[in-house]
């Protein structure tokens, strides 16, 4: 169906605007076609039982014309009927069958029914006309009748009127269905066209933290509802992708950071092995034996550093993997079983190692709260204590965001344009052959396991403090 | 006539690898003298005192503690004085994107450290010769 079509490709407000204005159509229709049914038949009704007494109050007064036969006489009491618009002929039949008299309306031709029994009151309808015939009695015989028939002109007379009036009340409720359909439609339409509008937004910007807003209790809010949970799951989910990105970005930078260390740093102390070997043998060869033990203990040294810098490396991406399980616990003790370890060192540099009461418990794995410390330490005896009688304190307070722990040193400094740098791999600051370069890195990544972060605050020539935040236990 | 040749700079932390190339270039008869830097905050100070006239070329090593290679070229090449001298960088790190950083600041000549000693002795003593006895610096007139 071509409508059908139509309606099939609107929108929804206007299915729905549609489906109303479609119902009042329908029902006012069948309300004006009722309306004229009863109508006809109340005029039918009204005009019968008219005519009716119309001709028995006729009959009544043409008796004394019918017994003298005088047709002025009936003729003046028919004439009567000029005013009954609806009655269209009237004949008074005398007792033998003879028309006495007639009446007919302006346009009506005469037309003499036929008549067998006077005697019997009859009243019939035809298509158009009703015909009554009624016996004009006469000392109690039937000295006559009277003939009459009437059309439903006054049915055709309102016509025009109940035609305006139907179109009017179609029109006019067509016109309220439209109207007021229309500001319904929001109360059912509008939340389906809001959770459409929604699918789209998500579907365009990939927002997935959207959510429908649940404005019924009927079926459209469980759908909003259901729609809501499921955005849910979509957005965990999105999250937990966009986390596992982060974390392979990481690793992959990670990865080309230690390609770079084995292009670079490992390559360098090959690169003295094979030249101080091949001068090795060439000294040797030349009896120079103090060059060639130079060139000896130089090879030496290099393969020592590529031990440590594999062991080091190895250490870093251990961070984080083989780690036991993390509790509370207090840095204090794990901090005074190092200084026991280090106090030869401690001791050969000059330097005293203050541990202050009053570290705060972090979460962490002993091991990893080790490394951290011994990392640190190390690196405050190697480059800040070049003389004897510095300090070297770790302290530490709980505050209300996170716990911290610093180390100070007495030492040079750092300059602020590397106080980044330090954290990164095989980024030296000291011209010193000792250290890889990999100690800081490793303490900023465990850290970073731990949730905390680690930086450093320093001015040249006034020492350096690196602090360590932790987050809070939560019990 | 020949005038004083000027000097080689080397800036280079590693202190084996210094004693390489120092060794190198006097086996090879590199007359120029070798000014060593261990850091570049000191090899820049230098050039900007000397202003670079005595410096032939600059061998410069990318990994360096402090002010990194890459940051001192990027100073010479800026400066209206020192931009004209060669500089070489002289380094382990084969990255791509080391070299294409250091081409982009001007370097003259980008070469990766070879592992085989004999490799390393031949590229040591080419540059030395090019670049410190041929490749004298035409000095302004003036």
């Amino acid at each position: 169906m071509p409508l059908l079509d139509i309606v099939r490709r609107r929108k929804l407000r206007w299915k729905f605007v549609f489906a109303v204005v479609f119902i009042i159509l329908s029902i006012s229709l069948l309300q004006n076609l009722i309306f004229y049914l009863l109508e006809v038949r109340t005029i039918t009704e009204g005009v019968k039982s008219k005519v009716t007494v119309l001709a028995q109050v006729l009959g009544d007064n043409s008796t004394s014309a019918l017994q003298f036969r005088s047709r002025d006489d009936a003729m003046e009491v028919l004439g009567s009927l000029r005013n009954e618009r609806s009655v269209r002929s009237a004949y008074l039949f005398t007792g033998d069958g003879q028309v006495l008299a007639e009446y007919l309306a302006p346009d009506e031709k005469l037309s003499v029914p036929l008549i067998s029994n006077i005697e019997k009151s009859e009243i019939t309808q035809t298509a158009d006309r009703i015909i009554v015939r009624h016996p004009v009695m006469l000392d109690g015989k039937p000295a006559g009748a009277l003939f009459m028939s009437a059309d439903l002109r006054e049915l055709e007379e309102r016509a025009d009127m109940r035609f305006i009036f139907g179109l009017a009340t179609l029109l006019g409720s067509l016109l309220i269905a439209f109207v007021l359909a229309l500001w319904c439609q929001r109360f059912f339409i509008q939340p389906i066209l809001d959770l459409a509008r929604l699918f789209h937004e998500i579907g365009e910007k990939k927002q997935y933290s959207l959510r429908a807003r649940k404005i019924s209790e009927d079926e459209v809010g469980a759908l909003a509802e259901s729609f809501n949970s499921m955005l849910e799951v979509i957005q965990s989910r999105d999250l937990a992708l966009d986390q596992k990105g982060r974390e392979l970005e990481y690793s992959n930078r990670e990865l080309e950071q230690f390609a770079y260390v084995i292009s670079h740093d490992l390559k360098s102390p090959l690169v003295t092995i094979q030249g101080f070997a091949t001068r090795f043998m060439k000294y040797i060869a030349e009896g120079n034996r103090e060059k060639s033990e130079d060139a000896a203990l130089r090879v030496q040294n290099a393969a020592k550093r590529m031990g440590e810098l594999i062991d080091d490396v190895l250490e870093l991406s251990r961070v984080g993997r083989n780690q036991g399980r993390r509790m509370p616990i207090d840095p204090t003790a794990e901090i005074r079983k190092l200084k026991d370890d280090l106090q030869g060192v401690l001791d050969e540099a000059g330097v005293s190692l203050i541990i202050e009461p009053g570290l705060p418990q972090v979460k962490a794995d002993a091991g990893e709260i080790r490394q951290i410390f011994q990392n640190l330490i190390s690196n405050a005896i190697r480059y800040a204590c070049r003389e004897p009688g510095k300090k070297i304190t770790v302290g530490g307070a709980s505050l209300e965001q996170e716990n911290r722990i610093y180390v100070r040193d007495e030492g040079p400094g750092i300059p602020k344009e590397y106080h980044a740098k330090i954290f990164q791999l095989f980024q030296r600051l000291s011209k010193d052959k000792e250290g890889t370069g990999l100690g800081l890195a490793i303490v900023a990544k465990i850290m970073k396991n731990l949730g905390g972060r680690v930086w450093v605050e320093s001015e040249e020539g006034k020492g350096s403090v690196f602090w360590l935040a932790f987050p809070k236990i939560i019990n | 006539m020949l005038g004083r040749l000027a000097d080689i700079m080397l800036i280079e932390d590693n202190d084996d690898h210094v004693e390489l190339i120092r060794q190198t270039l006097e086996e090879k008869r590199v007359a120029n003298s070798i000014v060593h830097f261990d850091n570049a905050e000191a090899a820049l100070s230098y050039l900007n005192r000397s202003g670079g006239e005595t410096t032939s070329i600059v061998l410069l090593d990318l990994n360096l503690p402090g002010m990194s290679g890459h940051d001192l070229l990027k100073v010479i090449k800026e400066d209206e004085r020192l931009k004209s001298i060669p500089v070489v960088i002289l380094t382990t790190s084969a990255g791509e994107s080391d070299r294409v950083a250091a081409y982009k600041h001007y370097v003259n000549s980008y070469l990766i450290k070879p592992i085989d000693a004999g490799q390393f002795e031949k590229m040591v003593s080419d540059l030395g010769l090019y670049w410190g006895l041929w490749n004298k610096l035409e000095k302004d007139p003036n």
